[in-house]
């Protein structure tokens, strides 16, 4: 059974049509990654998938729910981390985790040992009176991704999960995905960081101008392009032409 | 609008020029911000609704106060001290507004590297940051000044209503270099890492002492102290920069004018142009004392980011003691636990919800000792007074909840709407409960206390059923407000609680009509109480088990 069900997505702000009807099937236990060019739609994909936007036309189920009827339930097996998104930076994390955990209806007890665990894995140490406004963007990425993971979830949106991240937390988090999907969690993320996409996903999929464009393992894509690496394959997927070398941009003055 | 301003600041380039500044830097940054500031925040993905209907409300308000203040042209004969008492009101009025919402443009962070990365000077990047605050000085200005224009052009002659709008420009003038060379001054002398606290806590006081002024006529007598009063031109005229206005308006309007008018007006000019000149002059280093204002990070812990600090568990004994007793374990808890760390820690929330709460003990003091200072010795306010001061602590609970939906970092609601809440309720009666702790209860403590002491026991039942009614009101306001914790952006929130507000003082004043109208009936005071609590406590009751 498909753990994403999408059929004909269509999303438009105002005349700007951003999503140009996608469909899609995604099983359970894989990691997904979802990129495309800025603008192509990824955000707003994710949102939809979250929840958090019930805007939009066609069909899309998660988990077996109809997120447009049932986004609680939704919201209640999934984990999502936004790109780039604040915090309440006046909270300590333990007190930030208390928020979340308890609008997830989690015991305190449970919240407390799965996010100490998690941290001690990503390595986030801090004092404990220590607020989140004193961290470093790195600091607060771990604080978002551990509060999104803390109540277990079965699917997990991470939207630009390794943006601020040192090289030593990048592989921390890498391992951190691949450690979930042995446990049957399925990863659905995107990127922008090119050779993690080709190193860590079951799958890949290429979003251009609201349409994929490419869907499949990386060596299944990089057949029908033979390109070699996932960045020439997405350069030459998106449209985005080799550089021109006679580029001067002050050359009529 | 805004493109008048913008055209009006063109007007002063050769001043800018001359005084060092970039005359198109200026013109750019201040359209730049102007445009911005008419323009709602996004919360994922969601476009927070537009604010100009609410804006366009809130500059009818200041007509009307305008229109108010222009009655003061019927107290006195002399023009000149009615002028000068209407622009001592405005040096409070903006004053306030600028202490309380717009200074903190001065220290604004948020464009720093985008404006800092281009070729402009301290003074440019200062001077653009002043002219932002006086384009909203002088649209507040705009609007309480044109009863009084208007007034004096037609009742006096067209050259006093042009000599009372060069005064108002004076005015705003005065009334801003004074508020931003003291925040400047802060920026410039004190620790980087302690200023957002110092200016923060600043706000909070002013606010207070505003407050209190603005009640101070009300406690030491009525308008009819005002009546033929002259105050230009005489010794008391020194006492405040409006007055000194006042003196200024007499020197360019009348022939017969004191010596001590024109020794006022010549104070007002200097004022003005040494304000002005002292602002330039504290403009130097500004741009690299906001970079390491930037650097300082935003919280009251000052450590370099990322880096692990020592330090103890935050403790709040009172809230741990209040947390278990006012609500159930998990979530109603962790939200009341979250709102009260907020309440405590969020220096925009206390900005606006602290000051509230000198406004009980002025009431107090108002009604209680009033009579004291004039010597008599029954209590003139009467029942209905009191019952007023009773039903007043409702806003002590309907405010701070009004601001809990309201924060600077708006955006990091994103996280209620993104978890499965089933329970949206339980995190509302936390956020209730959280309010009542930290402000209602305490002030309700003293209120009751001062009663039960200057009218004895038979003020019990009062007291109970005024209680009650306060509480179920408050409950009323909390299943109608809606909205998720702090996730509307203060711009966008104006006048957001207005339909709640109208609907709580709707039933804020019929509570207080009927429990004045029922202390006529017998037996109908404790019947009511006991009806009022039951109906309290079966809503309480029935709020927490929604959904189970």
């Amino acid at each position: 059974m498909s753990i994403i069900s999408i059929r004909n997505l269509q999303k438009s702000y105002f005349s700007n049509q951003v999503l140009r009807g996608i469909d899609l099937e995604v099983q359970a236990g894989q990691i997904i990654g979802y990129i495309g060019p800025n603008g192509a739609g990824k955000s707003t994909t994710i949102r939809i998938l979250a929840g958090l936007d019930s805007k939009f036309g066609g069909e899309v189920n998660v988990l077996g729910f109809d997120v447009k009827k049932n986004p609680l339930e939704v919201k209640k097996r999934i984990g999502y981390i936004p790109e780039a998104a604040e915090i309440y930076e006046v909270l300590t994390p333990e007190e930030f985790y208390e928020l979340v955990g308890g609008l997830q209806d989690l015991p305190w007890a449970v919240t407390k040992k799965r996010a100490e665990r998690l941290q001690e894995y990503l390595d986030l140490k801090y004092s404990k009176s220590q607020r989140i406004d004193t961290f470093s963007k790195g600091m607060k990425q771990k604080v978002l991704l551990i509060s999104g993971l803390l109540h277990d979830p079965d699917l997990i949106f991470l939207d630009e999960p390794l943006a601020g991240l040192d090289a030593n937390s990048v592989i921390r988090v890498k391992d951190l995905l691949q450690q979930l999907t042995k446990r049957g969690k399925t990863i659905f993320y995107s990127s922008h960081i090119m050779e993690v996409v080709e190193k860590i996903s079951d799958r890949i999929i290429l979003l251009n101008d609201g349409k994929i464009v490419a869907n499949g393992t990386f060596a299944e894509i990089n057949a029908q392009a033979n390109s070699g690496s996932l960045e020439n394959l997405f350069s030459q997927l998106t449209g985005g032409a080799t550089a021109r070398t006679d580029f001067d941009f002050t050359a009529d003055e | 609008m805004n493109k008048l301003f913008v055209w009006l600041v063109s007007l002063l380039n050769p001043v800018w020029r001359t005084l060092g500044a970039d005359p198109k830097a200026i013109g750019l940054i201040l359209a730049a911000k102007l445009k911005m500031d008419d323009r709602g925040g996004m919360l994922m993905g969601q476009r927070q609704d537009s604010k100009s209907g609410m804006a366009a409300m809130i500059y009818v308000f200041i007509c009307l106060f305008g229109l108010l203040l222009s009655f003061v042209f019927q107290l006195t004969p002399d023009v000149a001290t009615a002028v000068g008492i209407g622009f001592s009101l405005w040096f409070v009025y903006i004053g306030l507004l600028l202490v309380t919402e717009m200074s903190e443009n001065l220290f604004d962070q948020r464009d720093l590297y985008i404006l800092l990365s281009r070729p402009i000077n301290d003074l440019t990047f200062s001077l653009s940051r002043m002219l932002h605050i006086a384009v909203f000085a002088g649209k507040l200005g705009l609007c309480l000044g044109v009863p009084s224009f208007l007034y004096l052009t037609v009742a006096v002659s067209p050259w006093a209503g042009f000599v009372y709008f060069l005064l108002s420009i004076l005015t705003i003038v005065i009334t801003m270099t004074g508020t931003l060379v003291f925040y400047l001054l802060l920026l410039r002398r004190v620790d980087s890492a302690k200023i957002k606290k110092i200016v923060g806590y600043f706000q909070i006081i002013a606010t207070s002492v505003f407050f209190i002024a603005y009640q101070l006529p009300g406690l030491l007598g009525d308008s009819k102290s005002l009546e033929n009063i002259s105050l230009v031109g005489q010794p008391a005229g020194f006492l405040f920069p409006g007055l000194w206005v006042g003196g200024l308006y007499k020197a360019m309007t009348s022939l017969s004018v004191e010596p001590l008018a024109y020794a006022q007006a010549a104070l007002a000019l200097v004022a003005a142009a040494g304000g002005f000149w002292f602002y330039v002059r504290q403009s130097r280093g500004y741009a690299d004392s906001l970079l390491q204002l930037r650097n300082a990070g935003s919280g009251g812990r000052e450590t370099e980011a990322g880096k692990v600090t020592g330090g103890t568990e935050e403790k709040s004994p009172v809230r741990d003691f209040l947390a278990p007793l006012l609500t159930r374990p998990n979530q109603e808890r962790m939200s009341f636990r979250f709102h009260w760390n907020v309440m405590v820690r969020d220096m925009t929330f206390k900005q606006k919800v602290y000051p509230i709460l000198v406004y009980l003990p002025v009431m107090l003091i108002m009604v209680f000792f009033r009579d004291a200072f004039r010597g008599e010795e029954a209590f003139s306010g009467g029942m209905g007074f009191m019952l007023i001061v009773l039903y007043f602590l409702l806003w002590l609970l309907i405010i701070p909840l009004g601001q809990t939906k309201i924060s600077e970092n708006y955006r990091a609601g994103w996280i209620f709407l993104a978890t499965a809440n089933k329970y949206p309720w339980r995190t509302d009666y936390g956020q209730l409960m959280a309010v009542l702790g930290m402000f209602f209860l305490p002030m309700a403590v003293v209120l009751y206390t001062v009663m039960l002491v200057y009218l004895g026991s038979g003020f019990v039942l009062d007291i109970v059923l005024a209680m009650g009614a306060t509480l179920l009101i408050a409950l009323v306001y909390a299943a109608v407000a809606g909205g998720h914790p702090f996730s509307r952006s203060k711009e966008d929130a104006q006048f957001s609680n207005i339909g709640p507000f109208l609907l709580v003082s709707v039933l804020a004043v019929g509570c207080g009509f009927i429990h004045w109208a029922i202390r006529f009936l017998p037996h109908m005071l404790p019947v009511a109480s006991v009806v009022v609590w039951g109906i309290l406590l079966a809503s309480v009751w029935s709020y927490r088990n929604k959904g189970d």
